[in-house]
């Protein structure tokens, strides 16, 4: 399987903040989840991938190639949350500009998904709701046929029907096994629905990229007394949280030989955004 | 480039759709009633300040970041807003024209070359302040390259009238205006090279400014 996306030790560096050291693949045929705490670096990293930013160090590919080679940026579709065009244009106006600007420029189909979710091509893009915004980000996105699409925080402050929509339509463009996406998002309700692969940078660093499915079946949360988690190996114990009256919390990883150890313990399925907190609160202890 | 450049004047076309349609008419009526041809130059002025807002456009929607993401060069991006502001000091310099013909021919004045030459050199002069202004804007923003052109031009306008005097007995001013009307084409020319060559450097440092750029 082919990566579209592949940095190897990706840096950038801020006064008070570094990207470190990131390395990251999104396979053909893989949404890939990109989550982390605001600031986390995520929309650094996508702004690194797709050219936007110069890394300071690392190294950066796109379908195998540099992106800064137009042949790659030229199969890719891109959503951030707040860069498009002016917002006095129209989707008719955005038609023929992007004709002229990109080779594989589809106005059938661009103007095919602006009467599917239901856009007035007349209408300036300003006027639009927030959701009709990002679905015409969307739309725009699509209609030069990328293989793959990076979005950032592209379903933030939607609600849940238009969140609903953009998901099934990335799982529509998915099923082209050649595709792929790249979704940044702080919904992580979102991610555990379509996601295959699960990223987690987590100030600057990319503390893991899993398989989504077996990252949720094999981490838990453990509640019990804090004497009982002692007993637990610390290759075991991802992060801890101490509580009051003795009660204490862990997630843990690999939960049959944790179920085994602490027969008497309760163990709780995780969610990804459990799993951020436990993750913060390591740190700020 | 052909889509970068639609972008441009679509943005100012929808910005400023209003506005230059009230330009055209106010300047239209004040070139034919005043029987100056200051609003002809002015018009270019005017024009010229329009062309610079799409940096403004830009960087509220955002689109330098998403500019990067297509499959364009920096060059064409650059290169289609150099062009989208020829184009705009062009339609200036048209309608300038324009109307002053219609008014010379109405009111059966004289001065065509000289007028065609002030609209010629006034719009060339706009021309490369705009293109001056692009790589200062790219590297410093467009507030403060504004801002620093016009601390120039006053610095330039205000030494003149303060030390006028004194560059007249320093600088040969008479031989040049003497040179001019003995070699008036040697002296268009020259001024048409410099100005080319100024633009050309200018266009080349905003690519590599704009290159280096992040978003």
């Amino acid at each position: 399987m082919n990566n579209l996306i592949e940095t190897i030790g990706l840096c950038k560096r801020y006064r008070g903040f570094t990207l470190d050291h990131i390395d990251l693949t999104v396979p053909e045929g893989t949404i890939v989840g990109l989550i982390g705490e605001n600031g986390a670096g995520k929309t650094t990293t996508i702004k690194a991938i797709l050219n936007v930013i110069h890394p300071d160090a690392g190294t950066v590919r796109l379908m195998g190639m540099d992106p800064q080679r137009q042949a790659a940026r030229q199969q890719v579709g891109v959503v951030f949350e707040d860069s498009y065009f002016y917002g006095g244009l129209n989707g008719a106006q955005i038609d023929r500009i992007m004709a002229g600007i990109h080779p594989q420029w589809d106005s059938q189909k661009f103007r095919r998904d602006l009467r599917r979710f239901d856009l007035d091509p007349k209408k300036p893009v300003k006027d639009f709701s927030r959701g009709m915004r990002m679905k015409i980000s969307l739309a725009t996105a699509l209609a030069s046929h990328p293989r793959l699409l990076v979005l950032d925080e592209a379903t933030s402050g939607l609600d849940p029907v238009v969140r609903g929509e953009m998901l099934d339509l990335f799982l529509e463009f998915i099923q082209d096994e050649g595709c792929g996406i790249l979704l940044s998002s702080h919904i992580t309700g979102d991610l555990e629905r379509v996601a295959d692969q699960i990223a987690y940078i987590h100030r600057g660093k990319l503390l893991f990229q899993r398989d989504k499915d077996q990252l949720l079946q094999e981490t838990a949360i453990v509640r019990c007394s804090g004497t009982q988690l002692d007993r637990l190996p610390r290759d075991l114990v991802v992060a801890r949280q101490d509580g009051g009256l003795g009660g204490s919390a862990a997630l843990v990883r690999d939960v049959t030989q944790v179920r085994r150890l602490l027969p008497n313990a309760v163990i709780d399925r995780v969610t990804i955004d459990e799993m951020m907190q436990f993750y913060a609160g390591r740190e700020s202890k | 480039m052909i889509g970068l450049l639609r972008k441009e004047l679509y943005g100012l076309n929808t910005l400023y759709k209003k506005s230059l349609l009230m330009v055209a008419v106010i300047y239209g009526v004040l070139i034919f009633t005043t029987k100056n041809d200051f609003f002809l130059y002015f018009g270019i002025f005017v024009m010229m300040f329009y062309s610079i807002s799409n940096l403004s456009l830009d960087d509220y929607s955002g689109w330098g970041r998403y500019a990067r993401t297509l499959p364009v060069s920096d060059r064409a991006v650059v290169g289609a807003k150099f062009v989208a502001s020829f184009l705009y000091l062009l339609g200036g310099a048209l309608f300038g024209l324009a109307v002053g013909t219609l008014r010379r021919v109405v009111n059966r004045e004289g001065g065509y070359g000289e007028m065609l030459l002030s609209v010629i050199l006034t719009a060339l002069c706009c021309l490369l302040v705009v293109f001056i202004l692009y790589p200062c804007a790219f590297k410093f923003g467009l507030e403060k390259a504004r801002n620093g052109i016009f601390v120039v031009w006053m610095l330039i306008f205000g030494g003149f009238l303060l030390f006028g005097e004194r560059l007249e007995a320093i600088l040969p001013f008479a031989q040049v205006i003497e040179s001019v009307n003995t070699h008036p084409w040697t002296w268009l020319f020259g001024l048409l090279g410099v100005l080319l060559l100024g633009m050309v450097l200018c266009f080349f440092l905003s690519c590599r400014i704009y290159r280096n750029k992040e978003f």
